[in-house]
């Protein structure tokens, strides 16, 4: 059952992505049609195990019928890096979310078990199958030290109808369970990934590391996007017969679908995407392709640092205005810009104490309190569900925002519109810090909603699994939203910053809600995009 | 129609058994009412007896507050003014809902009403605790930053037992003798506990940042877990009781009936003739 796959070629890190590149070319073309026939038969005998694992079957023989066109993710982690295997596989799973979540099922019932065995067997290299990719929270195994196969039929992504059919059978799927370091309880999380759109080393990997929740927060997002763009900006080669404006429009197209199956795109990054197309299009045709590669790396060195970079610093800069010695301030979830508020204020001398509220399922304000008390802030930390009993003590509440919609609608995770909220009863003024491209000119955004299986399970306390085995109930769903809209009556003031591409300086705007949309207006198209 | 609860409670639970014998259609949101998830709880039992259910996040309720007809929660204790002493998260609930002019329906049996009384420059509060599983004999919940100068038990029987709690916060007294810099009309610190903060942090991670006595100028870390929240009567579009459906303006009254008139102002006395 054990199908080896045609070409695989295992390097280390540093030189992979370069070396595939110099192959890539070459056998591009010789690879193509079997992988596109590897393609076809890959997905047909993923529906053929789908259907086969929907009966609940063992993991190893639903794995194994892949054949060799399984492939896995392996992070590794700093326990284990002498057990690094330099394996890179992808796993897809067809069909809807019955077959795949009685997969994951099985799966997650698989223990360490199979994973020992995926790391014996995958230390032969020889490419082939199997096992689940163990994650474990918090960590990330930097790039250097990952080291990856480099199979990659490379397909070249060009035929749009067939990503279409691959979209339809192939489906992203996640189910998480994230492992302790220390106890290395059995939760195995596996990671299903579409075929589709894989192309470049970096791409990829940020893709994953969306999917795993190690990149968090809008603005690491966005600057880790388009660092693996300007990477694959910089490997890119015009193919033949091709103008480089349409081809890099498109591939960037395709990257873009499959960080979007990876994680929905945040509003910001939509925007950023926006940037980086008008930047292409509008690049004059009479640029050879080296310096059009090299006018837009460097226009997105500019937009992250004027854009992000800089404008967190304008925008802490002001906020810390705000502060006053024995304040109370309330923050919520894990906001990188009012983090570096506090964290700045509390350097310039002030004293203030800090609460934290935090909320389920992601949990992401104990990673923000750990940072401030290490840093010597004194902090309270509690749940979302006792700010009405804390807010009394508060003086201000700061939150960051996702976006900032045209009527002064805050979009931001989920929960800080409770907040902001329960704030706005017990008059307190909330501010929100938000940089200026995450502005957007629409009024209302459809709601996302995440991983159900997270609100089941309570990370760290295992005694709390009332719902195990109910899941399945046809009664019962489990919503997990992600982000909500905050109204603009409950918020104060929105602390901004405004990038001039044009000027030598940065200006900075304080603003009421009300006036977001003539900002968007005036300003946006002009000297935002220019 | 889409109902919307918080936490788990007894009462209504079998309030929504209820409506489902009577054939009445509709569906739940259950919140699950972090840190200690009852509402899994809840929503687990509603499933296997049938019901629609979705379980969300506590804080998705503001989210999905819109798209809710009504919010029935159970009360922990009433209030005589009409407010109601619930689990905490339950302020944040009803703030929304008022918001979204959505009902908020408090369902409470009559052995959970509380009496607050003023009287010339002091204020006497008096509570009664009436938790049927609970004995809150020998436990004094008293909240970590007031004193209770004088308490006393009264009102055993079969199904509860109530401890009276007596709190005499004179004006006349500085602040700093009762520990109490608070205004004292704020019950959700008065009438509160505090859980172990265990509940919301994991001490093993946390042991580095939780060092109090290790040097000046270590950084403190505080964790609140309070139990329960206020909710303001105004907050509360009705009461429904054993007696009936109320205004939260009524509750005194059935506080009246309730308790005896003797009850109702409560002398100090000294300690010895208790």
């Amino acid at each position: 059952v054990y199908k080896l796959k045609g070409k695989l070629i295992a390097e280390k890190a540093g030189g992979a992505s370069v070396e595939v590149q110099n192959d890539r070319p070459v056998s591009a073309k010789t690879l193509k049609e079997k992988t596109s026939k590897a393609e076809r038969r890959a997905l047909q005998e993923a529906q053929r195990a789908a259907k086969a694992a929907a009966k609940g079957l063992n993991i190893m023989s639903v794995l194994l019928t892949y054949g060799y066109s399984v492939y896995l993710v392996y992070f590794t982690f700093e326990q284990i890096l002498n057990n690094f295997v330099p394996v890179d596989h992808y796993v897809f799973l067809a069909e809807g979310t019955k077959a795949s979540s009685a997969a994951s099922k099985v799966v997650t019932s698989a223990n360490t078990k199979p994973s020992k065995a995926a790391k014996s067997s995958s230390q032969k290299n020889d490419g082939s199958q199997v096992a689940a990719s163990e994650k474990k929270g918090g960590d990330r195994a930097p790039e250097k030290d990952r080291k990856k196969d480099a199979p990659h039929p490379r397909m070249q992504y060009d035929d749009k109808s067939r990503v279409e059919k691959a979209k339809k059978r192939a489906v992203v799927k996640q189910t998480e369970a994230r492992n302790r370091l220390i106890h290395m309880i059995g939760s195995i999380s596996v990671v299903f990934i579409s075929i589709s759109a894989f192309f470049d080393q970096c791409v990829k990997e940020v893709g994953l590391q969306y999917l795993s929740g190690d990149i968090r927060g809008g603005n690491a997002r966005c600057v880790a996007m388009f660092q693996a763009f300007k990477e694959a900006i910089k490997d890119y080669s015009t193919p033949p017969e091709k103008t480089l404006i349409r081809d890099l429009t498109a591939r960037i197209s395709s990257y873009v679908s499959f960080l979007i199956e990876c994680r929905p795109l945040s509003i910001s990054m939509g925007n950023a995407i926006k940037f980086l197309k008008n930047r292409i299009a509008k690049l004059p045709l009479a640029l050879s392709e080296s310096e059009a590669k090299s006018t837009l790396m460097l226009d997105i060195d500019r937009f992250i640092n004027e854009k992000i970079i800089l404008s967190e610093k304008v925008i802490v800069k002001h906020a810390v205005t705000k502060i006053r010695d024995g304040d109370v301030l309330l923050t919520y979830g894990a906001s990188s810009v009012v983090e570096m508020i506090l964290l700045h204020a509390h350097e310039l001398g002030k004293h203030f104490h800090v609460v934290v509220v935090d909320s389920r399922p992601k949990l992401e304000g104990q990673l923000l309190l750990r940072r401030l008390v290490r840093k010597g802030l004194s902090c309270t930390y509690t749940h979302v569900n006792a700010v009405s009993c804390i807010m009394q003590d508060v003086t201000r509440v700061f939150l960051g925002a996702s976006s900032v919609l045209s009527n002064g609608t805050v979009y931001s995770r989920v929960g800080t519109a409770c907040v902001a909220m329960v704030a706005h009863a017990f008059r307190v003024p909330v501010l929100v810090c938000c940089e200026a491209y995450k502005f957007h000119e629409r009024v209302s955004v459809p709601s996302a909603a995440g991983n159900p299986d997270a609100i089941s399970k309570v990370q760290g306390r295992e005694e709390i699994n009332y719902l195990d085995g109910l899941v399945n109930q046809e009664n019962l769903q489990l919503l997990n939203l992600i982000y909500d809209a905050t109204p603009s009556e409950y918020v104060s003031l929105i602390i901004t910053d405004y990038g001039m591409v044009s000027y030598d300086f940065i200006m900075l705007i304080l603003i009421p809600p009300t006036s977001v949309p003539v900002i968007v207006r005036e300003y946006r198209r002009d000297h935002l995009w220019s | 129609e889409v109902i919307l609860t918080l936490g788990s409670s007894r009462t209504v639970l079998e309030f929504l058994c209820a409506a489902k014998e009577k054939k009445r259609s509709f569906r739940v949101f259950v919140a699950e009412g972090a840190p200690r998830y009852q509402g899994h709880l809840l929503a687990k039992e509603l499933v296997t007896r049938g019901l629609q259910t979705t379980l969300i996040t506590d804080s998705a309720v503001f989210a999905m507050i819109s798209r809710v007809n009504m919010v029935i929660v159970g009360a922990h204790a009433v209030m005589a003014n009409g407010g109601v002493i619930a689990p905490v998260g339950l302020n944040m609930v009803a703030l929304a809902a008022q918001k979204h002019a959505v009902p908020f329906v408090v369902l409470a049996g009559s052995h959970k009403n509380i009496l607050i009384k003023n009287r010339e420059g002091r204020t006497w509060v008096c509570a009664a605790y009436a938790t049927q599983t609970q004995s809150l004999e020998g436990q004094t919940p008293i909240p970590m930053s007031l004193y209770a100068s004088d308490m006393s038990v009264r009102h055993r029987s079969d199904h509860y037992e109530a401890v009276l709690l007596l709190l005499h916060i004179n004006n006349s007294f500085a602040s700093q003798d009762l520990l109490c810099p608070l205004y004292p009309h704020h019950p959700e610190v008065l009438l509160n506990e505090l859980r172990s903060p265990s509940e919301l942090l994991d001490f093993g991670e946390f042991s580095d940042c939780l060092d109090f006595g290790s040097g000046i100028g270590a950084p403190l870390l505080h964790v609140v877990n309070p139990t329960f929240d206020y909710v303001p009567p105004k907050l509360v579009s009705l009461f429904i009781t054993d007696t009936g459906g109320h205004n939260p303006s009524y509750m005194y009254r059935l506080i009246a009936d309730y308790y005896s008139a003797d009850d109702l102002v409560l002398e100090r006395r000294s300690t010895s003739g208790n």
